[in-house]
């Protein structure tokens, strides 16, 4: 089943400079999309619209095979049932860890509380469920992050630049951890980020933007072949090219 | 279109608070009289040049103090610090114009300060001491002094916020601990000493007791000499309308300097600061840059009336003055919890809705701050009356006019620019993404503020109730207008004796309007202290 499908997407601030320019993208249950792209790209804009945080100027998403936004109807984001994790973590400081993983779930507190503690397991960070976000490493809190958005159960996990305050080490064993949740959980995942190695290591598929458009998209070995020509400046692309 | 409760909550009260302002800047469309051309030809210029005076020198000082004094707390451990924590903001009770007033008891020719240097060098009385007070530079002292607490609770509350590993890249790229804080720690949080100036440069354009009692011609002296020596109400009002004119161009000043900074912190990447030790000459230097401010803000005044109490028969705590004071604690309870909800909603709509022209709509809502208390007074006079004779007549006459309501609402309109900017300080240390996120997590509208924004906010709500209660207790104007009859409250028995140069008799109600606004300055500094937005409390 198609999990997502966006259709000849465009959108612009200033009317005349679009920053996204006839996207279309479509993703099956359980595949694990990465969108790569240099710094201003439109990549983290196309994220937040697939989210409903921005509305598209032009152009339909569907989300298993119902509209979720076109020209005369857009769902909420509350009612999208997408989840997100962004670069910055985010996570509530005034609430413990438990409280942030269970703040998305519905049912009795019971339910809830078993639906956290299970996904903080499985991230390795059950220990610290009562501590506070200021009294776990950085890594850790980005486990939480990604625990508390897959624990409402989603459609789609998007994730913006996950791991790109971590340093290297962590970055490739989380990059391992993460992807293998994902795929035995069958979450379908979208992942923007501008670092080479985050999609030749955990996704599926992959897209490259440059200015708002998409210049390649393929399997994660496809895109290995990024012509040169295109200045497409990731930090890591020489050293796997 | 369909408005949610998000728009139509300010776009409500935008009409509510513009409503008496509006009808105050209605007067400019009216007829001039000819004592236009006496203020023109002999005192406008005076009057322009003494508030521009009044505001430049207030604003340098009193951001000396505040922000150096909350740097201070915030980062050192040294001698008293536990105590000026809280100590610092005891001058919120002391009103400028008992500052003012205790100034000229203490430094006149006569004054208390001078005859004892008299008496200790026996020297005659054509000697004199200290300099006259009576002046421009008098007043900015004596405004800084009662006003730097709003940018010292203000700073400390963003520089407790700081994380330590900003403050540490400094060290670590050469900075020393002073370039520390004034290339880095000030920066930082420039909208929130900025927010915490405007509400000061407000307070000191809209007094009229500290400089009428200096004999400082300002616009506000002058709304009220034309007022009461002229009895022309119209110029009055129309003087008031380019007073008002100034605030806001003040306002739009302000938000076009920060409207492309953004100063959030990443929450979750927070850390607690690392107190310093101080020790010998940096910890006396500290104790007294902190004992100094509430030396000459606090205790000189509060000893001065004491004296002066000592001298008079103490009999004002007796059943008419325990209900004044209970009116007055009661009234300020009531207009600080509407302000300070009403300003979390507003700040909420405009963040929720990302919508330009509520932002606008806010801008306004603060200008009741800048109008004089008598001004703002007569046009919610004007307004509640115009409702009663619209709508209630039928049933009852003057249901409004005259009530609680009517006085409540001057406070709140008065008041709110104090609420918004400390709850706008405080919005912006929440990372928009918690937004997003929340979002994503099927936590909008009501739950989003209820369950993220408000337990994160808890510390800047607790902030704006204790200015707003501050700030009641004192207010004198309004309350005169708009009280119910037989209400009174504190500030009214203060201004009946002190405008009757019974200065004696005036020491007593002035020693319970500071300790009244003692009790909420106290109980929530302490709440304030054991909280901190970005953690756990």
């Amino acid at each position: 089943m198609t999990a997502l499908e966006i259709k000849d997407l465009n959108h612009y601030y200033v009317k005349g400079k679009n920053v996204l320019n006839d996207v279309n993208i479509e993703l099956e249950d359980g595949e694990i999309l990465s969108i790569l792209g240099p710094s201003g790209c439109g990549k983290t804009t196309l994220l937040r619209i697939i989210a409903g945080l921005e509305k598209e100027t032009s152009g339909s998403i569907l989300m298993k095979d119902q509209i979720i936004s076109d020209h005369f109807h857009t769902v909420l984001t509350e009612n999208r049932d997408v989840g997100l994790v962004v670069q910055e973590r985010a996570l509530f400081p005034h609430l413990t860890i438990i409280n942030n993983v269970m703040f998305g779930v519905s049912g009795s507190k019971t339910d809830r509380h078993s639906t956290a503690m299970r996904l903080l397991k499985l991230f390795r960070v059950d220990r610290y469920a009562y501590n506070y976000p200021n009294e776990i490493s950085s890594g850790e809190q980005q486990r939480v992050a990604i625990a508390r958005a897959m624990a409402p159960n989603p459609k789609i996990l998007l994730m913006d630049e996950p791991f790109g305050t971590l340093d290297q080490s962590l970055t490739n064993q989380l990059r391992v951890e993460t992807r293998k949740i994902l795929k035995d959980n069958n979450i379908t995942a979208i992942i923007v980020s501008h670092d080479f190695d985050d999609a030749l290591s955990m996704s599926d598929k992959v897209i490259v933007i440059e200015d708002g458009t998409v210049i390649q998209s393929g399997s994660a070995k496809d895109i290995t072949h990024i012509s040169r020509e295109k200045s497409v400046k990731f930090s890591s692309i020489k050293a796997n090219t | 279109m369909r408005l949610s409760f998000w728009e139509i909550t300010p776009i409500t009260l935008f009409v509510i608070f513009i409503a008496p302002v509006a009808l105050v800047l209605y007067s400019l469309t009216g007829e001039y009289s000819d004592n236009w051309a006496h203020l023109y030809e002999y005192v406008l210029t005076g009057y322009i040049i003494n508030t521009v005076y009044l505001v430049a020198g207030v604003s340098i000082l009193v951001s000396i103090i505040g922000v150096g004094t909350a740097w201070l707390i915030t980062n050192y451990n040294f001698s008293g610090k536990n105590i000026f924590e809280w100590a610092l903001i005891l001058p919120l009770a002391v009103p400028p114009y008992i500052l003012a007033y205790t100034f000229t008891g203490l430094f006149d020719t006569f004054g208390t300060a001078n005859n004892l240097i008299r008496d200790v060098f026996d020297l005659g009385r054509e000697f004199t001491f200290f300099p006259k007070v009576r002046n421009v530079p008098g007043a900015i002292i004596v405004f800084s002094f009662t006003l730097y607490p709003y940018v010292y609770l203000v700073s400390r509350m963003a520089f407790i916020n700081q994380s330590r590993t900003m403050l540490e890249a400094g060290r670590t790229l050469g900075l020393n601990k002073f370039e520390t804080f004034y290339k880095l720690g000030v920066p930082m949080i420039r909208p929130a000493i900025i927010g915490g100036l405007m509400l000061v440069i407000m307070e000191t354009i809209s007094d009229f007791g500290a400089v009428d009692h200096f004999a400082i011609s300002t616009f506000t002296t002058g709304i009220f000499r034309t007022w009461y020596g002229m009895y022309d109400i119209e110029t009055a009002k129309q003087l008031a309308s380019l007073l008002l004119i100034f605030a806001v161009t003040l306002i739009l000043i302000e938000r076009y300097s920060r409207r492309n900074a953004s100063y959030s912190n990443a929450m979750s990447l927070y850390k607690p600061l690392f107190l310093t030790k101080l020790k010998g000459i940096p910890n006396t230097l500290a104790f007294l840059i902190c004992f100094t401010p509430i030396f000459i803000g606090f205790l000189l005044p509060v000893m001065e009336l004491l004296y002066w109490a000592l001298n008079y028969k103490l009999d004002f705590f007796n059943e008419k003055f325990i209900t004044t004071a209970w009116n007055t604690f009661y009234l300020a309870l009531m207009a600080a919890f509407l302000c300070s909800i009403l300003a979390v909603i507003i700040n909420f709509s405009i963040r929720y809705k990302s919508n330009n022209y509520l932002k606008v709509m806010s801008s306004f809502l603060t200008v009741g701050y800048a109008v004089p208390g008598l001004i703002l007074a007569i046009g919610v006079m004007q307004m509640l009356t115009y409702f009663d004779q619209s709508f209630v007549s039928e049933f009852s006459n003057f249901i409004l006019t005259g009530s609680i309501m009517g006085l409540v609402l001057a406070y709140v309109i008065k008041s709110y620019a104090l609420s918004s900017s400390t709850i706008e300080a405080g919005y912006q240390r929440i990372n928009s993404r918690v937004d997003d996120v929340a979002r994503t997590l099927k936590t909008s509208g009501w739950a989003l503020l209820a369950q993220v924004h408000l337990p994160l906010l808890k510390t800047s709500f607790l902030t704006s109730m204790l200015l707003v209660v501050s700030e009641v207790i004192k207010e004198l104007p309004a309350t005169l207008i708009l009280r119910p009859f037989n209400f009174d409250t504190l500030a009214v028995y203060t201004y009946i004796y002190a405008a009757e140069e019974r200065m004696y008799d005036a020491a007593a109600p002035s020693i319970a309007i500071v300790l009244v606004g003692l009790i909420p300055i106290i109980i929530l500094t302490r709440m304030i202290r054991t909280s901190r937005p970005a953690s756990r409390d």
